[in-house]
């Protein structure tokens, strides 16, 4: 019994990858998940905009810290702290045209001098279906079939499907 | 047939039989629109195949690189393509030439362009955290491309003509002619962005590829969720901004369909991600 209290705590207190925990806060009120599932136990409350750390995320269930403890929310239940902050905070003070490099605001996009080579370079790094099955498989991704989702609401014209009056 | 496609159809049907009014009656004005015009442009524009759309999209791939070339890291950009072509062969266009790359810019974007040109840029790359969010963002661009967002656009805000004469038949023109051409319209394209709906299809298409390539399907929301708390103000984000709706709106749209994809847990690969975009994350960059 005490071995498995001890690991217990342990996962409770260690995030599931090797990654730094990252700052975010609760997007609504929520309760707080033993483990990621429905229908696990709720172990406390999040208040909405209450500060955490998101420790690992699980599919459409996060990992996360708040004053209440350890446990687990959903994805769409938390918000990550504002990009910016985990831009570069050197590359984001320095001018950018400072070295050379243009950015892709739209004044950049509109001021942009198209050339022959760069689209060139791209074909270059291409993949074959073949290459890409292996690399994927490799990592231990396994293709599934699945529907698309229901729009939910009605299609303009130009979101039909080509085949629509062939069903 | 449910009440959408119902609606759906009768929508068509109605737009056919204008269409063909148009057609055969010749001029068909409303103020100063000429419908038939329209109607013929339309008609035209059907025939943009398969051949020309790639050659439209390499040219204003061309364009989008001329504003921020590729980042010359040749180990990022194979992983980059090999992670979006496992993702695209889940789609009904499998085999497009397609194309992926990651430009040189801190802006936080990415776009397609017709005919399966993808580009990333190096500011997305580093808001991601896993190669699950990766595919999650690939697959939203690699919706606009199988769903033809960006043709169709360019199609109705007026160069159906170039497109269908000029462009289209012409594929034995040159390149850099071509590229000349459609620099004008394709810099006005992504400066004003798609049709809302097209985002919130690319979403909702995306996350389903994202699962059919056996990642999770919450990479893409989980981009979503860190976008969602920027400062619309930031320059870094002001383009996806003006071009996009909100994230949150796009999360909003999302949820309902997302509860039915629930039960799948997937590889995020994370490790192989932080390999290769290790040199993102150094100042020097």
């Amino acid at each position: 019994m005490g071995k498995r209290i001890s690991a217990v705590v342990l996962s409770a207190l260690l995030p599931l990858q090797g990654h730094a925990a990252e700052s975010g806060f609760a997007a609504r009120a929520t309760d707080l998940r033993a483990r990621p599932a429905e229908s696990a136990p709720a172990t406390g409350r999040l208040a909405k905009k209450q500060k955490l750390d998101i420790l690992a995320r699980e599919g459409n269930w996060t990992q996360v810290r708040g004053t209440g403890g350890t446990g687990w929310v959903r994805l769409l239940d938390v918000r990550y702290e504002a990009p910016a902050a985990r831009a570069l905070p050197a590359a984001r003070v320095k001018p950018l045209k400072d070295n050379g490099i243009r950015g892709f605001s739209e004044e950049d996009l509109l001021a942009g001098v198209p050339g022959n080579s760069e689209l060139g370079k791209l074909k270059k790094y291409a993949a074959t279906a073949k290459d890409a099955s292996g690399y994927a498989r490799s990592a231990g991704l396994k293709p599934r079939q699945l529907d698309y989702l229901d729009p939910g609401d009605y299609l303009s014209i130009e979101q039909l499907p080509d085949d629509f009056f062939n069903e | 047939m449910n009440a959408s496609r119902k609606a759906a159809l009768a929508a068509v049907l109605a737009a056919s039989t204008l269409l063909a009014a148009c057609q055969q009656g010749g001029g068909f004005q409303v103020g100063n629109v000429d419908l038939g015009a329209i109607a013929k442009g339309v008609g035209k524009l059907r025939d943009v195949k398969e051949p020309e759309e790639i050659q439209i999209g390499g040219s204003m791939a061309e364009t989008l690189l001329g504003a921020s070339p590729l980042l010359d890291d040749a180990e990022l950009q194979k992983y980059v393509n090999d992670v979006g072509m496992w993702v695209a062969q889940q789609s009904e266009r499998p085999g497009l030439p397609w194309h992926f790359g990651v430009n040189s810019s801190d802006h936080i974007n990415a776009f397609a362009a017709p005919g399966g040109y993808i580009i990333v840029t190096k500011g997305m790359m580093r808001q991601l955290r896993n190669e699950g969010e990766l595919a999650g963002v690939l697959a939203h661009e690699i919706s606009h491309v199988t769903r033809k967002h960006h043709l169709n656009a360019l199609k109705k805000s007026g160069f159906a003509d170039l497109l269908s004469e000029g462009v289209a038949a012409g594929t034995g023109s040159k390149h850099s002619e071509l590229v000349r051409q459609l620099s004008g319209p394709t810099k006005e394209l992504y400066a004003r962005g798609l049709d809302k709906g097209d985002e919130f299809e690319a979403d909702r298409i995306g996350v389903v590829l994202a699962a059919r390539a056996g990642y999770d399907p919450y990479g893409l929301p989980a981009v979503l969720t860190t976008l969602a708390t920027a400062d619309p103000k930031d320059n870094y984000l002001s383009l996806l901004y003006k071009t996009h709706p909100l994230p949150q709106a796009r999360l909003d749209k999302l949820a309902p369909g997302l509860g039915t994809l629930d039960a799948i847990n997937a590889p995020q690969n994370a490790d192989r991600f932080q390999k290769f975009t290790k040199n993102l994350r150094v100042a020097s960059n």
